[in-house]
């Protein structure tokens, strides 16, 4: 037996009725109600009442709303009794065994009710012991509650709320103490270490940021659909403020998300906004300060000077900078020098003598320019988070006003972030049938930023050849007086003095230069959300919502005349007159780049409830619904020359069709970059959909879903044909069986469920698809391209889910969770498949491959000490390992086609991971010279050419995936009294990444250089201590890549990393100030400690892979309501 | 609410991306016909004409140490007349022009469903024009080398190509005959000339005289003399024009500007490969004040031959579309066939004074004066070769010509120290279905 309907928060359309019945005691009663009971707590230490800060464990509450919420609808078997009979439910019944009266009772619920309290209700209400005696058991464990079994009982699909006991699919339910575990502004940080089965990738080339049960997909959408107060939300999810977020269902399989149909083939992350529920004004107010350390250069490996500089001077003797000077003298660009270099050929030209050289030479080996980058470029971050909150629930009506403004400095020097955001929710009950609902929200963002690569420094002049090095280790960003240095990247110093002079200003100063340019991100979103619900008939509602979201995003980037950037261009483009005088075709006061991309959507639904309860055993719930929604997304680019603060209005006209000859590279002539463009995207939906349930007696829930979409996207022909996607699922509690006998197991329920959902493609077409252009290569005559191919049999994608799941919980919540398989078949996948070339295209894009993906999820809770102190733990585990199983494209048969990675780019080879990782078998180094050998065809072979371009597929290393196959997260939660303390882990395993490695071209041509370099083989026997290929000089084509792809570069991504560790401190209904407090809280949270265990030898970290590590943040919050 | 006004199927026919367009009007169907990325192959992105139509001729030759080192599997196989040159790759040659075909179908089709009225009869018989010379135009290509030379007797018997005839994906492919595959090209071509304006607007698009020196060419190779003479003559009665190759600068990469007045019809042909030089003999027999020697090759270092500039494209691409130098050779070498000797040298003699250096205001060219019929027709094969080097014609031309014995060519070439034969009429002059396609299509096989 279990705890059912929890957060009664999460149930807003049965809680007026609720609170109707609790608000015919009058106020003052409650208060001396309240405050009697404060005395109770003072006088009986040990019980739960008293630890717990809030007042009454909300489970309570929530037991006793949903018992009136109960007798309300006639039903008699309320969650608190399995078994039948009307007197055993009483409250006093049910209380008896905790010495409380029922009214105690009652009061006790109705107080909480209007504090806001932050912990969560435990949900083991009642056991049943087999006598068909209901208690109220071991209150005193409802201390964490966010760590116990089942702590959700309500769970929202978007489309209705159902109570978690009668779900027959995969819902996983975050309340909102777990959403403010952490702090990060981000919704979908919150989550992380929260759900089973969903995986947050922060390694550095994480193919996808986050994902529901591994890839659904190969080449459409793989991100969840998000959701927010019923409607798809589209906009950036960095524009949801998490404090408006009351709870977050995530529903991952068949039987949850096909409601969403068309969209929901990658699970649905389902978002519900706070509601008032204190029948006096409540006033919350919580903010959260915090500080970064600057980022640790431990995680990125770095050649030294002194190596470096040795190195130079091989590479002068070598006549390795003798083309860059030959192309300085054709003005074929203008490569720049290092200081080394520099003073060699100083050396060499007899400016200077070899002493003096070696002198200056010996001084830069002291330098280290990652000292400098981390005293200039970084700084100690800071972010400050407020929130306030007012909001009331009276009578027939309630409204929440709701602001938040987060502002953050981040540990880059010139970048900063903040947000600011307002929501107003009100509900009021027009009438005994009628309800209204409203919500209005605005959001507006700010990321800007300085021009500050961080440890990314290099040149950045866009028309420099021979330039846009990276820098050189003993670079130094200021001088020994602490004036700031220029760095020569892209032009060397004697170019820029000598172009100085004629008033082309080369110079580069990546300190002066941070704040000369500045690129902002705004974001702005307006959203509004309307519904009208009437209910005209016992148990049937109808509701008619409507959302508008305005999305607006400007970037803009803002390059000031005296920016290097705007400089650079400027001077690139210069021309010089028969008089030898500079004219500028880029005007110089400076390029204004802008990027504006607005999304409006208007959904709007139709839907009626029907729910009926006969003879308290059979319950029917049904809905079904009509829905539209209409998606316009426009976006522009366009970029300005001759901006200026000064000059706002002014608009310089720019010769965009006259090629010129670059005043730096006389080979080089191009147009002047006009950066213009115009898009406009449009997605419309229509949909029918049904929804239906079926109860006995609490034990046997079934569940039936269908839906229709009909979309734009496709063309008519797949819209006539429509595939109905839907789901069904069963479950079994078994321990409300009247047999059921194991007292020591209250818990035990089987779901099982299956069902179809889909998933959109939006680069197909049903139809043939041109693109129109103003004008042929040749000819100004407009002209059109074939863009798609016309594929009458064009279909959605589906994934088809079985999931089977096991809920258990031991007596008195010691132990207990959910244990969920599922097998997971997404077909008619879109791929690219081959075409007879004489149909006219060489392969097209349609319904071509299969994937199979099958895994668990387990949540398991435990008390683990429950005394005057309690430790409860919750474990996670998601797997998943999604597999190409069927793909028409033939794999390409080159190995090295599997090597590299651009963005999501896929290769699937079939009975493989959509992203797998491979690399060339390694043997080792030469005894004699260094050389990498790697197998070719079984032999040892160190022919690079031929192992890089003819090593087949199945001859190449396959290490397995590239993202991670079990991942999840392990909660440990110590609270003392008021004080609690808690650790979060997280993990990720069974994936694998390929680290960096020295190449001795980039080192040679663009100067960024691996600390590798110090461990290369250099003499025989060499080869028994490292992997690193020796140096030769002028490097060979490909050997440099038959170690970089070798096998033994290829790591375990696996790793345990403790997350956060967070102490927490809580009080209520105390007297602050004069003022009274319902509660309040304060806490530390500490992150970014780089406490990790690495499955590697190599110990490197997959989230910092040659990046730099996010610098430890401490944070110090407090909330409080009044 | 959102879009209560408009219906249903308005709701759901909106466009998921504005620069994205399902070809519906008249002007789209232009604008598919004008895109001279696809149909001309303009821009340098889908260069069209077949490489393999000059590759395996006498006018190539790959210095040794390219031929080992610098250039592809398969361009060797094409350049040695291997039996099986494509190892398993795609075979753009192919590809390309099968889609102009599949531009070309889409029109059609869509031209059905668009109703010709007085208002737009002029663009709708444009476009068709267009389309229909376009598809004639890829099929010729296709022909010249995926199919045998046209022997009249035979063509009942040979395999032709393909002949797409639809847009859709699923169309049945077998191969035609050769009869049906010509039949078809100068079926569509004959009626596009009632079709299409006498001269383009540009010169990507086909026109009246396009069709006629193309129905040219086609005739030439199918040894129709009297219809290919008839055809030149129209289109050279027309518009006669030659360039005088004197007021054409030596010291640019490309002498010859893009749409130049020879040109009747602009196309270009895949690059071979930036590692492919004229062959050594050919050079040779350019004459000292021949211009074509200068304005058409650029000497790389020694040994290391000459490389081909003179195209009429302007750019590195070389073209290979219609001309007015093509029809004079062509209506010279007819008239010799078919006894007009006089008038054959008139045509030969008119368009190699225009090729020949002025001195001090005075040709330097030396008219041939060559009465014998065979001999003759001897020198204007041979100038033949010359002008139209590089045009993709020299394939055909062979092929063609190794029906006449007098005219065979035995073909060879030392590539690596090794001898490379090929034998007039060997089967080998027709190239084998890529196997990408037999792959796919049993049916396309290489067998009738």
């Amino acid at each position: 037996m279990k705890n059912f309907y929890g957060a009664g928060h999460a149930m807003p359309e049965i809680s007026p009725h609720v609170e109707t019945r609790l608000i015919a005691s009058p106020i003052k009663k409650r208060r001396h109600e309240w405050t009697s009971l404060r005395r109770k707590r003072r006088s009986k230490p040990t019980s739960a009442v008293q630890r717990g800060e809030v007042g009454i464990p909300r489970s309570v509450q929530m037991y006793l709303q949903i018992f009136l919420f109960n007798i309300r609808r006639g039903v008699s078997h309320t969650p608190i009794s399995h078994t039948h009979s009307k007197e055993s439910h009483t409250p006093s019944d049910n209380m008896s065994g905790r010495k409380h009266s029922a009214p105690t009772v009652l009061l006790l619920c109705f107080l909480c009710l209007f504090t806001q309290a932050p912990a969560q209700p435990r949900q083991d209400i009642g056991a049943a012991d087999g006598r068909g005696e209901v208690r109220l058991p071991q209150l005193k464990d409802t201390t964490d509650t966010a760590l116990q079994i089942e702590e959700v009982q309500v769970v929202s699909t978007g489309y209705q709320r159902i109570p978690k006991e009668r779900a027959t699919g995969s819902f996983e339910y975050v309340g909102n103490e777990r959403l403010n575990k952490t702090i990060s502004g981000n919704i979908i940080d919150r989550l992380e270490l929260e759900v089973p089965g969903l995986l947050v990738d922060r390694s550095t080339d994480a193919p996808d940021r986050f994902l529901i049960r591994g890839r659904s997909s190969i080449f459409a959408e793989v991100q969840p659909l998000i959701v927010m107060d019923g409607f798809p939300y589209d906009g950036n999810i960095d524009n949801i403020n998490p404090n408006d977020i009351e709870s977050v269902t995530v529903l991952k399989d068949a039987a949850a998300a096909s409601i969403w149909g068309a969209r929901a083939g990658n699970g649905v992350i389902v978002m519900t906004t706070k509601r008032a529920r204190s029948p006096v004004p409540s006033i919350t107010f919580s903010s959260v300060w915090g500080l970064s350390g600057k980022p640790d250069y431990g995680t990125v490996s770095q050649i030294s000077s002194a190596d470096y500089i040795e190195l130079e001077k091989f590479l002068f003797e070598k006549g390795h900078y003798a083309t860059d000077e030959q192309y300085d003298g054709w003005n074929y660009g203008h490569p720049p020098f290092t200081p080394v270099v520099e003073l060699l050929r100083k050396q060499r030209d007899g400016a200077i003598t070899a002493d003096m050289a070696d002198a200056e030479i010996e001084k830069l080996k002291a330098s280290d320019v990652r000292k400098d980058i981390l005293r200039d470029l970084y700084q100690l971050g800071s972010n400050q988070r407020y929130a306030l909150s007012v909001g009331q629930k009276s009578g027939k009506s309630n409204y929440l006003f709701s602001s938040g403004y987060d502002h953050g400095r981040s540990t880059l020097v010139g970048q900063r972030d903040a947000r600011l955001s307002l929501r107003m929710n009100m509900d009021s009950e027009l009438t005994d049938w009628m309800q209204i609902t409203n919500a209005l929200s605005y959001t507006s963002s700010l990321l800007s930023a300085g021009n500050n690569p961080g440890f990314r420094l290099g040149g950045q002049a866009q028309f420099a050849y021979g330039g846009n090095k990276t820098f050189y280790p003993y670079a130094r960003l200021r001088h020994d007086d602490g004036s700031p240095a220029l760095l020569y990247l892209d032009n060397n110093e004697a170019y820029v003095r000598d172009m100085q002079a004629v008033g082309l200003d080369w110079s580069y100063s990546p300190i002066d230069d941070m704040m000369r340019q500045r690129a902002e991100s705004r974001i702005r979103d307006v959203l509004l959300n309307s519904g009208i619900r009437v209910s005209p008939l016992e148990g049937l509602h109808i509701s008619l919502l409507y959302q508008f979201q305005d999305q607006v995003a400007d970037r803009s980037a803002i390059y000031g005349h005296d920016s290097y950037y705007a400089r650079s261009y400027a001077n690139s483009f210069a021309q010089q007159d028969e008089d030898g005088q500079f004219w500028f075709p880029v005007p110089k006061s400076g390029i204004w780049d802008s990027n504006d991309g607005r999304n409006r959507v208007h959904q709007g639904r139709v839907q009626a409830d029907w729910n009926r309860t006969w003879r308290s055993v059979h319950q029917l719930d049904v809905l079904g619904g009509w829905e539209i929604r209409n998606s316009v997304t426009t976006a522009s680019t366009d970029r300005r020359y001759g901006y200026s603060d000064e000059f706002y209005g002014i608009n310089p006209t720019v010769d965009y069709i006259t090629e010129y000859i670059l005043s730096n590279n006389a080979y080089a002539k191009y147009r002047i970059p006009s950066n213009r463009s115009i898009s406009k995207y449009t997605d419309n939906f229509l949909s029918f959909y049904l929804n239906g349930s079926y109860g006995y007696k609490d034990r046997y829930v079934m569940s039936f879903s269908a839906r229709k979409d009909e979309a734009n996207l496709f063309g008519m022909q797949t819209n006539q044909k429509g595939t109905p996607l839907w789901s069904s699922g069963l479950k079994w509690t078994l321990s409300k069986e009247p047999f059921y006998r194991f007292s020591w197991l209250p818990v035990l329920a089987f779901r099982a469920a299956y069902g179809r959902s889909g998933n959109i493609a939006r680069n197909a077409s049903a139809l043939a698809v041109i693109a129109l252009s103003n004008s042929a290569y040749t000819t100004p005559l407009p002209s059109a391209s074939l863009d798609m191919l016309p594929n009458a049999m064009l279909r959605w994608e589906k994934v088809n889910t079985l999931n089977l799941a096991l809920e258990f919980g031991a007596r008195g919540g010691r132990i207990g969770g959910t244990l969920e398989y599922f097998d997971k078949l997404s077909e008619d996948l879109m791929g690219t498949a081959p075409l007879d070339p004489t149909i006219g295209r060489t392969e097209f894009f349609g319904n071509v491959a299969e994937m199979r993906a099958r895994g668990f999820d387990i949540r398991l809770n435990s008390i683990l000490v429950d005394r005057t102190w309690t430790w409860t733990a919750m474990l996670t585990i998601g797997a998943s390992d999604p597999i190409v199983t069927r793909y028409h494209m033939p794999a390409s048969t080159k190995g090295s086609t599997y090597l590299t990675r651009i963005g999501n780019a896929v290769n699937p080879v079939v009975d493989r991971p959509v992203f797998g990782m491979y690399s060339f078998a390694w043997v080792g180094l030469d005894h004699e010279t260094g050389s990498p050998i790697a197998m070719f065809e079984g032999e040892p072979s160190q022919d690079y050419n031929t192992i890089y371009s003819a090593t087949a597929l199945e001859d190449m290393v396959f290490h397995g995936s590239a993202q991670p196959t079990v991942y999840g997260a392990l909660h440990n939660s110590i609270r003392y009294g008021r004080l609690d303390l808690s650790l979060a882990f997280s993990y990720k395993m069974g994936y694998f990444f390929r680290r960096s490695t020295l190449s001795y071209s980039t080192l040679f041509n663009s100067w960024g250089g691996h600390g590798e370099f110090a461990d290369r083989w250099q003499e025989p026997g060499d080869e028994m201590q490292t992997n690193v290929p020796s140096m030769v000089y002028p490097t060979v084509g490909n050997r440099e890549s038959i170690y970089r792809y070798a096998a033994v570069n290829v790591l375990r991504g696996d790793h345990v990393r403790l997350e956060n560790i967070r102490v927490g401190y809580s009080v209520a209904g105390r007297r602050f100030l004069g003022a009274r407090l319902k509660s309040l809280q304060a806490f530390a949270l500490i992150q970014g400690i780089p406490l990790v265990w690495l499955k590697n030898a190599e110990k490197v970290d997959p989230y910092f892979k040659q990046r730099l590590r996010d610098g430890r943040q401490v944070s110090f919050g407090l909330n409080f309501t009044l | 609410m959102v879009c209560t006004s408009c219906s249903r199927e308005e709701f759901l026919n909106a466009k998921p991306d504005a620069s994205m367009t399902v070809p519906a009007t008249l002007a789209h169907y232009q604008a598919l016909m004008d895109s001279d990325a696809a149909m001309n192959g303009a821009g340098g992105f889908m260069p069209l004409y077949p490489a393999m139509s000059e590759i395996g001729t006498d006018n190539v030759w790959f210095p040794d140490q390219r031929y080992t080192k610098n250039i592809d599997e398969h361009i060797r196989s094409v350049y040695t007349w291997d039996a099986d040159p494509y190892s398993g790759m795609d075979v753009k040659d192919w590809n390309r022009p099968y889609l102009v075909v599949l531009h070309c179908n889409l029109v059609l089709e869509g031209l059905r469903a668009i109703e010709k009225n007085a208002d737009n009869r002029e663009q709708w018989e444009l476009i068709q024009g267009m389309a229909l010379f376009h598809r004639s135009h890829a099929f010729a290509m296709l022909a010249s080398v995926f199919a045998p030379a046209y022997e009249k007797e035979k063509a009942d018997q040979s395999v032709g190509i393909p002949l797409r005839m639809s847009a859709d994906v699923g169309e049945k492919l077998v191969r035609s005959t050769l009869g049906q595959t010509y039949g078809r090209i100068t079926d569509d071509l004959e009626q596009a000339i009632l079709l299409l304006p006498e001269e383009p607007l540009y010169k990507t698009r086909p026109s009246k005289r396009a069709c006629r020196a193309l129905l040219s060419r086609i005739y030439l190779w199918m040894g129709d003399f009297e219809r290919s003479n008839a055809y030149a003559d129209l289109c050279l009665k027309a518009n006669d024009r030659l360039l005088d190759y004197n007021d054409y600068p030596t010291n640019v990469n490309y002498p010859f500007p893009r749409f130049n007045e020879e040109v009747i019809f602009n196309c270009t042909m895949m690059l071979l490969s930036t590692q492919v030089r004229l062959d050594t003999n050919l050079y040779k027999s350019y004459d000292q004040d021949d211009l074509r020697r200068v304005l058409f090759f650029k000497g790389q270092s020694p040994g290391d031959g000459h490389r081909f500039y003179g195209n009429y494209e302007g750019t590195g691409y070389f073209f290979a579309g219609l001309a007015n130098d093509e029809l004079y050779m062509t209506r010279a070498e007819t008239f010799a066939r078919l006894g007009e000797e006089e008038l054959a040298l008139a045509d030969l003699n008119k368009l190699l004074k225009s090729r020949w250096r002025m001195q001090d205001g005075v040709s330097t060219y030396i008219p041939y004066t060559e009465s014998d019929p065979k001999k003759l027709l001897e020198i204007i094969l041979q100038e033949r070769r010359k002008q139209l080097v590089w045009r993709g014609l020299r394939w055909p031309d062979l092929k063609r010509l190794n029906l006449e014995p007098e005219h065979a060519t035995v073909l060879s070439r030392i590539a690596d120290g090794e001898t490379f034969e090929l034998q007039a009429n060997s089967p080998r002059y027709v190239y084998p279905v890529p196997d990408p396609v037999q792959n796919l299509n049993p049916n396309l096989h290489d067998k009738p």
